[in-house]
């Protein structure tokens, strides 16, 4: 049956490799059992599998990036922190009382800690204000757990908001800034903190619907104030922006004062106040675009030009157009200029009010006495309004008169960002220059001496972008220099391209064409043990022999081995270990046992159990290991034999009433043979057994004991009991 | 025959390089969601056959990756890749899922079959569907639905699978070949075509 497997799985891993290929085998087997199997194998694979949406997926890896930053800097910083201030006075305790004392100063003092570090009160929330409609919370973020929140009610990190249609609802942070749910708008609350100072951190992940911000200027420079999309994010200091998420992901950026930096898949921009900026999943990342909003006349609705009021109108798929406007009705339009100065339409509805105007956001083209232009479009000015310059960036506010077009108000905004035209010729950024990198910066390998080889190579690749056509390339020496662990090292080869280098060689990197480097560093053969822990360290240089400018790329090897969990401990531990034994205080390696072998606490690798085979049955942390190892690795096959089958049994072969039996070679084997026999008694159709076999083994000594576990997992049994 | 990912732009996570496992155990969040977004597909995957619901395999799905972060410090990558304990750790809360719910093998199928009949309601169409594949995934021993979810549906090699079910290589062999004939045998027997 075995050869016939590995011809199964022969085929199989024939059919991933080569499509082509698979055909001409089929074809060449079509009699065998096996062709048939491999054509099921080929229907599952060709499936059409679920998938998460793409979305969701966005929503979650942010999640997961938040979970995981909350996680760690605690970790890192409270651990340490405490350890390091408290860790000296320990050595001093030497009585009871004491001790109680210094427990009672710790508790106090990290007390004063936890809360000062918990920032002012009410900064972990948001407070709903003004709420309307249907409005509801998961509190684990989990889409099957809605429950109705209203007006007065918090929420914290963590929780997920959504309203109604209909339905809309304020966030307010502690130190006033305000979020706007809108109808249908689904918002996970990633993060809400705040430190003294009104500094202020959050993180919200926007899956549907829109939001509004009044982001007052944070403070602090940990502050701050980001917005997560399926497609995007937006990230201020303190501005009023607004955020839509589409049905598809794609999400539309809208800055009202301020400034927003809009991120998409690396790329990222800056929006300035009347501007908004598209991010599509997938997609590289829009420039920016000025906003506008026109009330007027619809002259034209045929085709994907509409006429209002005698500005183009480009109605795109994306256009969301309410009710059924017609010729001669007065509409509002929204939407943003794009760089070809067209005029494209977001959503065009019914107007709202009697007149005609709008707001725009451009550049001043050019000024006369009476009148200017913005974007080239000819407006009249009054007297007495501001006076402004070509170049200058305005908000303008205008109506519609039959002269033309006047202005009603002129802003001029401070924070200029002109749109990236959209080209790469670098005439965007005068200060841009070229650059050479590279990329990966950094490299480490973590190595256990065990595992220790001779060589460990490493591969980056040097980069060199131009932004002048008149130079190409460039050419740099490549050097190395071994910062630490000398002594280890035997040989240091680099290599370009697959090329040897010898240190100080010329290499020509061209425009956007990487040079493939190869670090290969051998470790002195006559090593015959590392020490427990170190390091080697090889700073690679790249310089520019004209201009004496060099770059550094560091390469580390480093080894720090984990102590394996001792068999038998040592006589200066006994009286640390018995102490375990006797009062409830946790032992630590127990708690590590448990943690690591968590998927087999249903079969008796529980806290308890531990510490009744460490302290009852004498076996030290690494054969209670083994046993775990043992038992996770025949797991299926022994249950399959016995249900009951628990972890115990096997401690049964080491030791019968504190009485060392089976050596763990023999138990390996025993175990190993137990579990070969349950693979030959199972059914072709893969079924239950005909006869759980093994019956002898739990004729075994010791067997009493392990009836006695499966009870109840074997609450812990004190040497008092 | 070298073992190969069946899944494109696998290697990129070798853990024979380790070094985004490595960053991500020194604390590096971004790459955490590198993780997430690398590995999302499969183990929903997975999940979704062996709970049968979109929904409940989404929360798990969450569920395997905060469980991750949680014990990635843990994580020493000696005996298993990573990519095996991550499904380890989907499969554990599957089976959790399963005794929280007190869900039975027969419950499930009792929910999935019409009464009195002999094949699910979905059998009206005579191609091999997900939701076929589930039903007839049910009618499998625990041990060989998650060789064929592994092996077939997240393209995991052998090394891997038996990794992650605590077999051998050999063991999985065996498996792989009861659960195909398992399967074909369902499929002919619901008059599903499977080519």
């Amino acid at each position: 049956m075995s050869k016939r497997d590995d011809y199964l799985e022969e085929m199989l891993n024939g059919q991933e490799q080569d499509v082509a290929q698979r055909n001409y085998q089929l074809g060449e087997i079509e009699s065998g059992e096996e062709s048939a199997l491999v054509k099921v194998a080929n229907s599952i694979r060709d499936l059409d599998h679920p998938e998460l949406d793409p979305r969701i997926i966005q929503s979650e890896k942010r999640r997961m990036i938040t979970a995981a930053r909350d996680r760690y800097p605690v970790r890192q910083t409270l651990t340490s922190s405490l350890n390091g201030r408290f860790k000296g006075q320990w050595l001093f305790v030497s009585s009871i009382a004491g001790a109680a004392l210094v427990l009672m100063m710790v508790f106090i003092l990290a007390s004063g800690v936890g809360l000062y570090f918990s920032g002012p009160r009410g900064a972990q929330a948001a407070t709903l204000v003004d709420g309307v409609g249907v409005l509801e919370v998961s509190d684990t973020g989990l889409a099957n757990d809605w429950h109705a929140i209203s007006s007065g009610d918090t929420v914290k990190s963590g929780q997920r908001l959504r309203t109604g249609a209909d339905s809309s609802v304020n966030l307010v942070f502690f130190e006033g800034t305000q979020a706007t749910l809108n109808p249908n708008t689904d918002l996970v609350i990633s993060k809400i903190d705040g430190d003294w100072g009104n500094e202020l951190q959050v993180e919200l992940i926007q899956n549907s619907g829109e939001t509004n911000h009044q982001v007052i200027p944070l403070k602090g420079d940990r502050a701050s104030y980001e917005v997560y999309t399926p497609s995007g994010s937006a990230s201020v200091r303190g501005t009023s922006f607004k955020v839509l998420v589409e049905d598809t992901g794609l999400s539309l950026f809208t800055v009202e004062t301020g400034e927003v930096l809009v991120m998409n898949d690396g790329a990222e921009t800056f929006v300035s106040a009347g501007q908004g900026v598209v991010t599509e999943l997938g997609e590289p990342l829009d420039y920016p675009t000025y906003l506008f909003t026109l009330q007027g006349e619809l002259l034209d609705n045929l085709g994907s030009i509409w006429d209002v009021d005698g500005v183009d109108i480009i109605i795109k798929d994306g256009t969301k157009i309410y009710g059924d406007p017609n010729i001669g009705d007065i509409v509002l339009v929204n939407g943003h200029i794009n760089k070809d100065n067209e005029w494209v339409a977001h959503t065009i509805d019914s107007a709202f009010a009697d007149g005609k105007g709008g707001t725009f956001t451009g550049m001043v083209t050019t000024i006369g006495t009476n009148s200017l232009s913005i974007n080239g479009i000819p407006f009249i000015l009054a007297a007495g309004q501001p006076q402004v310059e070509v170049g200058d960036i305005v908000r303008v506010t205008f109506t519609i008169t039959a002269s033309g077009w006047q202005v009603e108000s002129l802003v001029l905004l401070d924070d200029r960002h002109i749109p990236d035209d959209g080209d790469d010729n670098g005439d965007d950024d005068p200060d841009l220059e070229s650059e050479l990198f590279f990329h990966p910066e950094k490299h480490k390998i973590y190595i256990c001496e065990a595992e220790a080889e001779l060589a460990r190579e490493f591969t980056t690749t040097l980069n060199f972008v131009s932004v002048d056509d008149s130079v190409p390339s460039i050419d740099v020496l490549l050097d190395y220099v071994i910062t630490e662990g000398e002594e280890f090292v035997a040989e240091v080869l680099l290599s370009a391209d697959n090329v040897v280098l010898t240190p100080g060689s010329l290499v020509t990197v061209f425009d956007e064409t990487p040079v493939t480097i190869k670090v290969k560093i051998t470790l002195k053969p006559e090593l015959e043990k590392l020490p427990p822990e170190g390091e080697i360290k090889i700073k690679v240089v790249s310089r520019d022999p004209i201009t004496d400018e060099s770059l550094s790329n560091y390469f580390v090897v480093k080894w720090e081995c984990d102590e394996e969990l001792p068999d038998d401990d040592t006589d200066d531990d006994d009286e640390k270990d018995g102490h375990y034994c006797t009062t409830d205080d946790r032992h630590p390696h127990a708690l590590q046992l448990e943690d690591a072998y968590s998927d087999l606490y249903a079969y008796g690798a529980t806290y308890e159990n531990i510490m009744m085979w460490f302290c009852e049955d004498n076996l030290g942390f690494g054969e209670i290991e083994q046993a775990f190892k043992l038992f996770r690795l025949y797991k299926d096959e022994l249950l399959s034999i016995d249900p009951t089958y628990m972890i115990q049994d096997i401690i049964d072969m080491r030791v019968d009433d504190g009485v060392k039996g089976m050596g763990w070679g023999q138990i390996k084997k025993a175990v190993a043979q137990l579990a070969s026999e349950a693979m030959l008694d199972v059914d072709p159709a893969g079924k239950e057994k005909k006869e759980p076999p093994g019956k002898e083994k739990k004729e075994s000594p010791g067997k009493e004991k392990s009836e006695e576990a499966k009870n109840k997992n074997k609450p812990k049994k004190n040497k008092d009991d | 025959m070298e073992e190969r990912e069946y899944q494109p732009g696998g290697d990129l996570f070798d853990p024979l390089n380790g070094d985004l496992i490595r960053r991500a155990q020194e604390g590096e969040p971004s790459v955490v969601g590198e993780l997430y977004e690398h590995y999302q597909r499969g183990i929903y995957r997975y999940l979704f056959y062996r709970v049968g619901d979109m929904q409940t395999a989404e929360d798990l799905t969450s569920e395997v990756f905060l469980r991750m972060i949680e014990k990635l410090p843990n994580y020493s990558g000696r005996s298993l890749t990573f990519k095996a304990w991550l499904f380890q750790i989907a499969r554990n809360l599957s089976i959790d899922h399963y005794r929280r719910m007190n869900i039975r093998k027969d419950v499930l199928l009792a929910d999935n079959y019409p009464e009195g009949g002999d094949e699910p309601l979905e059998m009206i169409t005579k191609d091999l569907t997900s939701e076929k594949l589930y039903h007839a995934l049910v009618e499998l021993p625990e041990n060989q639905r998650d060789v064929i979810i592994m092996r077939f549906v997240v393209g995991m090699p052998v090394r891997e699978v038996a990794q992650s079910l605590h077999k051998s290589e050999n063991s999985v062999k065996g498996l792989q070949r009861r659960a195909l004939m398992s399967l074909r045998d369902i499929l002919i027997k619901w008059e599903v075509a499977y080519v």
